[in-house]
C-alpha cells in the first residue's frame, strides 16, 4: 500500500537545506566568489612578480604565500578557478549539445542505425585522452583550445551512452504509447515527453564528467601539456609546486587542495541529485 | 473446540514519521483454526496486507511499531527476539506474496532457491535427497515437467508457474500457517481456479491453513471456510463464509457483497 | 441495441504480425479476420500470451503488422502516409492499462488533458481551458485535480483520466486494453456505468480486451476468445457465455469464481491440462491440442477455421463443425 504526499513548501525547503547537495552547493558558491571576486580584492596581478619575496610563506601580505617567482599564490589560483570554470562551461555546452543529440538519435532511431552509431562511439572512446592532447596541441598549439577538446572529446560519449540508455527505458513505456496514439510525431515526443524525463541522468552525469574535465586539464597541464606560463592553472601550478614540495609546501598544497575542493562540490551536488530524482516528486509514506 | 493454531488480540499498528503518527490497524482480533481457509477481505488500502506482514513482524522496527497480542503454537510472537523470530518465519509461518517475481532470485535456478528452503529447517539432508523432496513438491503443485523446471530460470518461466514455485518455497519446511497476500489476483482466471484448489488440497493432506487475503469475493467464496472483514483498519466482521455472504450483518460486509453483485448484474 | 454490421467502422482481414527473436519467427497474431459496427461493444478475452493487448496496439497501428488489412471507416490504414496516419488517429484511441508508466510523471492532469489539443493544433482554435473543464465534468472529476500530480491519484480517477485524455478529440473507436484490473469492485462498477454513458453520449465503439470474462456478458455486444493468437471463437456474449462451444471457451467460462459459496462448492472448474506450448514450437493443426481433453488426430494436423454454428456465432474447433 502506497501513500502519497506532496510535500508543502515549507517541507520541502527543510529537506533541501540539510541535504548533501547543499554542501555541495556552498563550496562551489565559495569557488565562483573567489574566481570572481578574488583578483580585485588583492593587491596584486597573477604575473606580478616580487623578486625581492622569492617562496614566502603564506603571510598577511601574501595570503597563499609566493612561488620562485614571487609571484602571489592567492591571485594565481584566483585565476587558476577562471581556467576550471572555462573548462567546465565548455563540459557542459559539449555534453549537453553532442551527448544529447547523439544520445538521442541512436536511442529512438531503427535498431541497425543505433548499432552502428554505438560502435562508432566505442572506436572514438578508445582513443587515448593523453595522444588526443599531444596531437591536438601540435596542430592548435598548446593552449586552453586544444586542452578543453582534448578533455571534452570523450566526456560527450558518455553523456550520450546515458541519454540513449534513459530514451531505451522510456520508448517502452504506456505513457509514450498513448502519446503516439494520440498523433504526435517523434520530435514532440522527444522534446516534450523523453528529453524532460532525461534531465535527472543527464544532470547526474554532468556531476560526473565536470569535475573530471577539470581534473584531466590539471592532470595534462601538470604533464607540462597544457596553459603556457604566465598563465595560471591549478594543473601548472602543481606541476611547477610538485619540487619545491620539501621545503615549500604551500606551492602544492593550495592548488592540490581547491582541485580537490572543487572535485568535493560536484560530487555533492551529484549525490543531492540523485537522491531527488530516485524519489521523484513525492515522499512515499509506507 | 481445540485452541486455536494462531490467536491475534488486539493488534494494532502504527506508522511513525517525521511529520505524522497514524494507527493503521485498529484493535483487531481473531483466530485461524488449524486446517482452514481464513479469508481476509477489505478493499485497496485497508491494511490486509499490513496485517500479515505484523503477523511476522517484517515491517521496519524504525517506523512501525506493533502492539497487542499474537500467539501461535504457543509463542508469543510480540515477545519474541529476532533470532526466534527466524526460526518462525518461512519455517512455521510461511508468507506468499502477490508477484511471484518478488519471491524468486531471477539469478538462480529453481533447484538452488528450493534446496535453500529446505536446507534451512533440516540442515543434515544430503543434496540427492533434497533434490528429490524439492521435485515431489513440485509435482505436488502440479508443475509439469517438473524436473525440468528445476533446472530453469524464473525468467523462462510463465506466471502462474512461478506461483506455483512460489507456493512450493513456502511450503517445503511444511510450516504450519500459509499467509498468502493477492496470491491470484496477477494470474489469470484458469490458473487462479488451480491454484485454490491446490490451496484446498493442501489443507486437507498437508495439515496447514491458510490466511488468504483478497480483495475478490469470488475468490473467498470458491475456498474459504469463514471470513474476516477489514475496513481502514478495522476489523468490521467475522463469521463463516455461509454467515457473510447469505446474512451480513455490518453495513460495510452488506456494502462490499452489493458492489460485487451490482457489478455482475449490471455486466451480466 | 441495434448494430449496423453492414456498415462495418472496422474491418480486419487475416491480420497477422510475427516477431523476430533471434533467427525465429514467432506468431504473434495469426489470421485474425473480424468485424466491427458502429456502436458496437466487442469484448476479446484470453489469457496472457493470447496476443490481445498486441491486437489491439496493432488495430492502432501503434505495431506495424507484418501482412493483411486494416480498414477504418473505409480506409486502409496501411496505405496512409505517416502524416496522413497521425491525423486518423485523432478517431481512434485507447485506454491503456490503469499501471504505474500510463502518465508522463512530469505532467499535470492539466497537462495531461491539453496535450491532445496541442497535438493536433488545436489549442488556438479553441477555448482550451473550457474543453478541459468539460472533459473532467463527463467523466467525474472535479476541476480541483487539475494542479495535481498523477500519482496524487487514486486507481479509479486514474482510470477517469484516462478515459477523460481518449476521449478530448471526439473519437469514433475507443480500445480499452484491461480497463478493469487492479480496480475494487465498486470501482470497477463506476467506471463500467461510466463508458456506457459515454458511449450513448458520444455514440462511440469500443473493443474491450480483458482476461477477467466475470464482468463482461451484458456490458458487451459480442466476445471473441483468443488463444495463441487466434480468435477460437466469435459470437453474440450471451451465446458465448450460456453456450460455449469451444473446449477452452468453457474452461475459461467455469473457471469464474461465482460469489455463492453455496453454489461454488457444487461447481467443479473445467481445469485444462499442461500449459501454453512454447511459441517457438507452435504445434501444427489446432492450436490447443496440447490441452484440450477432446483432442483427436484431425485435430493434430488441420487447422482448425472459424465457422458458422448458430447465427453468428462462429467456432474454430474440428468437434464442432457440422460434418
Amino acid at each position: 500500500m502506497q501513500v502519497s504526499v506532496t510535500l508543502s513548501h515549507s517541507q520541502r525547503f527543510k529537506y533541501h537545506f540539510y541535504s548533501m547537495q547543499m554542501y555541495g552547493i556552498l563550496i562551489l558558491c565559495f569557488l565562483i566568489l573567489m574566481m570572481s571576486v578574488g583578483p580585485y580584492i588583492s593587491t596584486y596581478h597573477y604575473d606580478q612578480m616580487h623578486l625581492a619575496a622569492k617562496n614566502h610563506a603564506p603571510s598577511w601580505n601574501f595570503w597563499f604565500g609566493t612561488d620562485d617567482l614571487g609571484r602571489d599564490i592567492f591571485v594565481r589560483t584566483c585565476y587558476g578557478a577562471r581556467i576550471s570554470f572555462c573548462i567546465a562551461i565548455a563540459t557542459v555546452c559539449i555534453d549537453l549539445f553532442l551527448g544529447i543529440f547523439v544520445g538521442s538519435l541512436a536511442g529512438l532511431a531503427n535498431p541497425k542505425v543505433d548499432e552502428c552509431v554505438m560502435r562508432l562511439l566505442d572506436i572514438l572512446y578508445s582513443i587515448p585522452t593523453l595522444l588526443t592532447a599531444i596531437l591536438l596541441s601540435v596542430f592548435f598549439g598548446s593552449g586552453l583550445l586544444s586542452i578543453v577538446i582534448a578533455v571534452n572529446v570523450i566526456s560527450w560519449i558518455t553523456m550520450a551512452r546515458i541519454v540513449r540508455g534513459q530514451i531505451l527505458l522510456l520508448k517502452e513505456m504506456d505513457f509514450i504509447l498513448a502519446v503516439r496514439s494520440l498523433g504526435a510525431n517523434s520530435s514532440y515526443i522527444l522534446l516534450k515527453h523523453l528529453l524532460p524525463n532525461t534531465w535527472g541522468p543527464i544532470m547526474v552525469t554532468l556531476t560526473m564528467t565536470i569535475p573530471s574535465a577539470i581534473f584531466s586539464e590539471a592532470f595534462l597541464s601538470f604533464l607540462g601539456l597544457g596553459i603556457q606560463a604566465p598563465m595560471a592553472s591549478w594543473g601548472t601550478m602543481a606541476y611547477e609546486g610538485l619540487p619545491a614540495l620539501q621545503y615549500y609546501p604551500w606551492r602544492l598544497f593550495f592548488p592540490a587542495a581547491f582541485i580537490s575542493l572543487t572535485m568535493l562540490s560536484f560530487y555533492l551536488i551529484g549525490e543531492g541529485l540523485k537522491k531527488t530524482f530516485n524519489s521523484s516528486y513525492s515522499e512515499n509514506i509506507l | 473446540m481445540s485452541d486455536p493454531l494462531l490467536s491475534v488480540s488486539q493488534l494494532s499498528l502504527f506508522h511513525q514519521s517525521q511529520q505524522q503518527h497514524t494507527q493503521l490497524i485498529q484493535e483487531i482480533s481473531f483466530f485461524i483454526q488449524k486446517q482452514e481457509i481464513v479469508g481476509l477481505v477489505g478493499e485497496s488500502g485497508s491494511g490486509k496486507s499490513l496485517t500479515a506482514q505484523s503477523i511476522l513482524q517484517l515491517l521496519p522496527r524504525k517506523n512501525f511499531k506493533i502492539s497487542g497480542s499474537i500467539h501461535f503454537e504457543d509463542k508469543e510472537l510480540l515477545t519474541l527476539s529476532e533470532k526466534e523470530l527466524r526460526q518462525i518465519r518461512g519455517k512455521r509461518i510461511a508468507l506468499m506474496s502477490q508477484d511471484p517475481s518478488a519471491a524468486l532470485n531471477p539469478t538462480l535456478t529453481i533447484q538452488t532457491q528450493l534446496l535453500e528452503g529446505l536446507c534451512r529447517t533440516n540442515s543434515k539432508i544430503t543434496k540427492k535427497e533434497a533434490i528429490r523432496i524439492s521435485t515431489e513438491w513440485l509435482e505436488r503443485m502440479h508443475v509439469p515437467n517438473a524436473s525440468l523446471r528445476m533446472r530453469q530460470y524464473p525468467h523462462e518461466l510463465s506466471g502462474g508457474t512461478k506461483q506455483r514455485i512460489a507456493l512450493a518455497m513456502a511450503l517445503i519446511s511444511e510450516p504450519a500457517l500459509l499467509l498468502a497476500d493477492e496470491p491470484t489476483t496477477a494470474l489469470d482466471m484458469t490458473v487462479q481456479a488451480e491454484i485454490l484448489l491446490l490451496f484446498k488440497e493442501l489443507v486437507q493432506k498437508n495439515q496447514l491453513s491458510v490466511l488468504l487475503i483478497t480483495h475478490d469475493l469470488g475468490v473467498v467464496a470458491n475456498c474459504c471456510d469463514r471470513v474476516l472483514v477489514l475496513k481502514a483498519g478495522h476489523l468490521v466482521e467475522t463469521g463463516t463464509v455461509d454467515e457473510i455472504f447469505s446474512t451480513p450483518k455490518h453495513a460495510y460486509t452488506q456494502s462490499l457483497l452489493q458492489s460485487k453483485r451490482n457489478l455482475l448484474a449490471y455486466a451480466n | 441495441m441495434p448494430i449496423e454490421i453492414h456498415t462495418p467502422l472496422l474491418k480486419v482481414s487475416s491480420l497477422r504480425k510475427f516477431f523476430r527473436i533471434s533467427n525465429s519467427r514467432i506468431p504473434i497474431l495469426d489470421a485474425i479476420s473480424f468485424e466491427l459496427g458502429l456502436g458496437e461493444i466487442l469484448g476479446i478475452g484470453g489469457e496472457s500470451g493470447c496476443g490481445k493487448t498486441t491486437l489491439g496496439k496493432t488495430l492502432l497501428h501503434l505495431i506495424e503488422p507484418t501482412s493483411g488489412k486494416i480498414e477504418f471507416q473505409g480506409l486502409d490504414l496501411s496505405q496512409l502516409s505517416p502524416t496522413e496516419m497521425r491525423a486518423q488517429r485523432q478517431h481512434m484511441q485507447m485506454i491503456f492499462q490503469n499501471s504505474a508508466d500510463a502518465f508522463n510523471p512530469r505532467f499535470t492532469v492539466k497537462d495531461i488533458l491539453a496535450e491532445p489539443f496541442i497535438i493536433h493544433r488545436l489549442h488556438r482554435q479553441v477555448d482550451l481551458n473550457e474543453k478541459i473543464s468539460t472533459l473532467l465534468n463527463q467523466v467525474g472529476l472535479d476541476t480541483h485535480y487539475l494542479k495535481r500530480y498523477t500519482h496524487e491519484l487514486s486507481g479509479g480517477q486514474k482510470q477517469r483520466l484516462a478515459i477523460a485524455r481518449a476521449l478530448a478529440l471526439r473519437p469514433k473507436l475507443i480500445i480499452c486494453d484491461e480497463p478493469f484490473s487492479a480496480l475494487d469492485a465498486s470501482i470497477q462498477l463506476q467506471t463500467m456505468q461510466l463508458l456506457t454513458k459515454l458511449q450513448k453520449e458520444f455514440k462511440l465503439t469500443y473493443i474491450l480486451i480483458s482476461h477477467d470474462l466475470s464482468a463482461m456478458r451484458n456490458f458487451t455486444h459480442r466476445l471473441a476468445i483468443m488463444y495463441l493468437g487466434q480468435i477460437v471463437e466469435i459470437g453474440p456474449s450471451p451465446a458465448v457465455y450460456d453456450q460455449p462451444q469451444h473446449p477452452y471457451t468453457q474452461a475459461l467460462i467455469s473457471a469464474i469464481p461465482i460469489t455463492n459459496p453455496k453454489l461454488e462448492r457444487l461447481r467443479k472448474p473445467v481445469i485444462l491440462k499442461g500449459e501454453l506450448p512454447n511459441l517457438l514450437q507452435k504445434p501444427q493443426g489446432c492450436p490447443f491440442q496440447t490441452r484440450c481433453p477432446h483432442a483427436t488426430d484431425i485435430c493434430r494436423q488441420v487447422k482448425p477455421l472459424l465457422q458458422e454454428i448458430t447465427h453468428q456465432h462462429f467456432v474454430a474447433c474440428h468437434l464442432r463443425l457440422k460434418v
